[in-house]
């Protein structure tokens, strides 16, 4: 029951998470993002 | 008699080195080689051309560059993008920019088997399987 309600949970908060995530980026955010990835890349050089 | 496996590796091997030009694939004479054995109709030529495919797929996803993001990608972030990816995979790598708005945000890197994943998607299904939640994608979207 409590593995059951953990699932429960689970599924709720990533649903909110991707829900208020999509709704919260600003172009800023999407951005650093972006770069975050760019400057992992140039590490891995 | 139906050409051997070897036979057949053999023979795309070969072709598929005679595609190369300048240390690189060249398209023109892929299509040369590929109307070459059609022609000629030789022996297992569908099955060295099939071998010839796959050495030829197998080297366009070694320098092909896929990059998802979920917005547009500013033209100084695409470009910094091909100069870090050429410091890791070549000079030779080509870069495909797409969007895809499924990932949230962030960007998601593939070349060949390496996956450079900054998504948001990537993040909330790390987040879903720490929840042991078997079918993450489902719980993402």
């Amino acid at each position: 029951m409590l593995a059951e309600l953990r699932r429960e949970v689970g599924i709720l908060v990533v649903q909110a998470t991707a829900s208020i995530t999509r709704k919260m980026l600003t172009p800023e955010d999407q951005r650093l993002m972006a770069e975050e990835t760019v400057s992992q890349l140039g590490r891995a050089a | 008699m139906p050409a051997t496996t070897l036979q057949i590796r053999r023979g795309a091997k070969l072709l598929f080195r005679w595609c190369f030009a300048d240390g690189r694939l060249d398209e023109h004479r892929v299509r040369e080689a590929v109307r070459h054995v059609v022609q000629s109709k030789r022996r297992g030529y569908l099955a060295v051309l099939g071998e010839f495919k796959r050495l030829v797929k197998l080297d366009t996803a070694k320098h092909t560059a896929s990059v998802q993001s979920a917005v547009p990608l500013q033209a100084d972030l695409q470009s910094r993008l091909r100069t870090n990816l050429e410091a890791v995979y070549g000079a030779r790598l080509t870069a495909e920019f797409a969007e895809d708005p499924d990932l949230i945000g962030g960007i998601r890197v593939r070349v060949a088997n390496d996956v450079y994943d900054g998504s948001v998607k990537a993040r909330l299904a790390a987040l879903a399987r720490s929840f042991g939640i078997v079918n993450e994608v489902a719980a993402v979207r």
